[in-house]
């Protein structure tokens, strides 16, 4: 079970590469999201007994990355995105060569070389440090301000597995911080888009390459 | 009684974000932050003088070292607020900033204070990295509030870079855990740094060492150490001056800080985490000098400056020992007190000039005697000349890199100090001795700024020409607290 929410978890995060309709990569955002709080509230309820901390994780991200951060990016999108298509900084094909890539490199030289002194049976820890790389990359591969937040979710979101693949999820109070953070964070850079699209018509990065030097 | 700390900024935040009028927006300011920085005074030297840990608390404490940063944070942080109150009002006099938008100005400074209180007050690894998270997202808000293009664009810039650069951090915090949760149980109790210290030599070295570089690299983006560092000048130099002085004074020591503690528990498993902490110094110095040599415009000037001053902290503390942790120490110390007021000080220069290239302000000793005489004298105090407590800090330092590292290294490192001296000390010159375009009104009377910015010179002053025994006894139970690798 864990495997098929992992699998549609990292599918999400490379089909966004190919993506470049904004309202399309919100859907796939909150997509990866739910298969991440299924994934918590799995390994909650199939341990000898119910793990409350893991039902509250479960029930958080359920309710902060499923439901409101995506409904804040929607409404704040149908504001501020002025064409449905982001201008890309690499095209979609090579974008999406990369993320296998990527990917691929997780799999094959990060996790079984680099960081071999972490023992995580779950096939859980390389899919999400696959997905902090390609969130890292989304945000490099899109020439929009709005889709950098949605890359930083991304990469939050594979944070957050690594922390439920290495050490069986961080402690509640610390989760709780981080999930106050993202969800400030997140409000914070909406408005932030919001002046930016007043003030410079647009929202591409393009434009905010003044200051040099 | 730690819990006061965060609570008097929180609430003076939300006295601040009431709707009433300026006035009493200033008065709930300056109440605040008097209040606050007393506490944090307070608070720092009971726990300097004692010399253990006083008031435990569940999340929240204060050792030797935190007591440091929370003496920085205090002391910097009050000027800050308070000069704040005539800046603005220079501000809204030139129509740049609305009158309405003032109180939540003043509630976000306190609120940026108070979560720097959290960060370097918190027991906790994780209670750490949400609070200097919420560093970045407070003050975002506050580099961006005079909402030009550029301004935005340095906001946008600085909270992208910086939460992308904290991720990494808590991967290195999530490889830490890993390895304690082996040694101390996965209660949340084993992020505890009080409870992580006594076992730091038997956590596992390469998992400590991969740990470290991600803490390294994600708090590192946040201390502007050099690769890392790009988003500092951008937001430096479009913020509001007081803010301005806040990042570099308070913001960058907090996150020096994180480092310092994460260096603290990997130490003790290898000379690894020290090495590199040379090497990102090192270059940070070394990467600062062609900025700082061609620059234009003032408080770019000053923020390469800090990225330099960075490099000698961290420097300091690869080194280690006696001498390299005094040093770094000192440094952390007597570089907040003279960059602030550095800033402060350019912040009135700028408002007068409404500009802050360097060839367009001219003549500002016959303009501003008494401000441009204290700009004058903290810039030679940030460039490291005698009188002033820089001089012995960095001189701490020096000596410790011919002795510990190799005279390469000693040699690069007075190199670098003594071209930067050289490239601030020209433009200082230029503004300084300099004619003064007729149309400006000349002179200006003493003021309550000028008080504020008088007060942290003196302290440098004071701790270059004498420092007393009983400031050395605080300092030196820091420092063999930190030799101990944090255990009481």
């Amino acid at each position: 079970m864990t495997e098929v929410l992992a699998f549609v978890f990292l599918m999400a995060g490379l089909l966004m590469l190919s993506g470049r309709i904004v309202v399309k990569n919100i859907t796939l955002l909150m997509i990866q999201s739910a298969a991440l709080s299924g994934i918590a509230f799995y390994l909650g309820l199939t341990g000898s007994q119910i793990s409350w901390h893991m039902m509250i994780v479960g029930g958080l991200t359920l309710a902060v990355k499923v439901i409101v951060l995506p409904m804040l990016l929607y409404r704040t999108a149908i504001r501020v995105v002025v064409h449905r298509e982001v201008p890309l900084s690499i095209g979609m094909v090579p974008s999406l060569l990369i993320g296998v890539l990527l990917v691929g490199l997780t799999y094959v030289y990060i996790v079984p070389v680099l960081l071999i002194e972490i023992h995580s049976e779950t096939l859980l820890f390389p899919v999400a440090l696959s997905t902090v790389l390609l969130g890292c990359f989304f945000m490099v591969s899109r020439r929009s301000a709005f889709n950098q937040i949605i890359g930083i979710i991304e990469m939050e979101n594979g944070l957050f597995l690594c922390a439920l693949a290495v050490t069986g999820g961080m402690p509640l109070i610390i989760e709780l911080g981080i999930f106050f953070d993202l969800l400030v964070g997140a409000m914070v850079m909406g408005i932030m888009t919001q002046k930016i699209r007043g003030t410079f018509d647009t929202l591409d990065t393009k434009e905010l390459s003044r200051l040099k030097g | 009684m730690l819990y006061l700390l965060l609570l008097i900024p929180a609430l003076t935040a939300v006295a601040c974000f009431l709707p009433l009028n300026t006035r009493w927006w200033e008065r709930f300011n300056v109440v605040g932050s008097i209040l606050t920085g007393t506490a944090a005074l307070y608070i720092s030297l009971r726990t300097l003088q004692a010399g253990s840990p006083l008031w435990p608390g569940r999340f929240l404490m204060v050792d030797e070292l935190s007591a440091v940063l929370v003496f920085i944070i205090g002391v910097i942080g009050t000027i800050c607020c308070l000069y704040t109150v005539t800046y603005l009002r220079v501000d809204r006099a030139n129509g740049e900033v609305d009158s309405r938008k003032t109180g939540r100005f003043f509630g976000l400074l306190h609120l940026f204070v108070g979560t720097m209180y959290l960060a370097v007050l918190a027991d906790n690894l994780g209670v750490m990295w949400v609070a200097i998270e919420g560093t970045t997202i407070v003050s975002a808000l506050l580099v961006g509030f005079y909402g030009t293009r550029a301004s935005l664009e340095a906001a946008w810039k600085y909270i992208i870079i910086c939460t992308v650069g904290i991720t990494f951090a808590m991967l290195g915090i999530i490889l830490t855990f890993h390895a304690a949760s082996g040694i101390l149980g996965a209660e949340e109790i084993s992020l505890s740094w009080r409870l992580l210290y006594p076992v730091a030599s038997s956590l596992n070295p390469s998992l400590m060492k991969l740990a470290f570089v991600f803490v390294l690299v994600g708090y590192g983006t946040k201390a502007g150490l050099f690769p890392m560092h790009t988003w500092l000048p951008d937001a430096h130099s479009q913020a509001p001056s007081p803010v301005s002085a806040l990042l570099s004074g308070v913001l960058l020591n907090c996150a020096v800080y994180a480092i310092i503690r994460f260096h603290l528990l990997a130490s003790a498993t290898g000379g690894f985490s020290g090495r590199i902490l040379i090497l990102f110094g090192i270059m940070s110095m070394v990467g600062a000098l062609p900025f700082i040599l061609v620059q234009k415009d003032i408080k770019r000037l000053l923020a390469y400056s800090s990225v330099e001053h960075m490099g000698i902290i961290v420097l300091g503390v690869g080194l280690g020992g006696t001498l390299g942790y005094t040093g770094a120490l000192l440094h952390m110390v007597n570089h907040a007190l003279g960059k602030s007021v550095l800033f402060l000080s350019a912040g009135t220069l700028t408002q007068i000039y409404h500009s802050k290239l360097i060839p367009r302000i001219k003549g500002i000793g016959q303009l501003l005697p008494i401000t441009s005489t204290i700009f004058m004298a903290s810039l030679l105090a940030i460039g490291g000349s005698p009188p002033f407590g820089l001089f012995i800090s960095e001189l701490n330092v020096a000596t410790r890199s011919f002795e510990a590292g190799s005279s390469g290294l000693g040699f690069i490192f007075l190199m670098v100090v003594a071209v930067v001296f050289t490239g601030m000390i020209y433009f200082a010159g230029k503004m300084y001795f300099s004619d003064l375009p007729s149309r400006f009104p000349r002179g200006e009377r003493f003021s309550a700024a000028h008080v504020l910015m008088l007060l942290p010179v003196c302290l440098l002053v004071l701790q270059g020409v004498y420092m007393p025994g009983k400031l050395q006894g605080m300092l030196s139970k820091v420092v063999s607290y930190m030799i101990a690798g944090g255990v009481n």
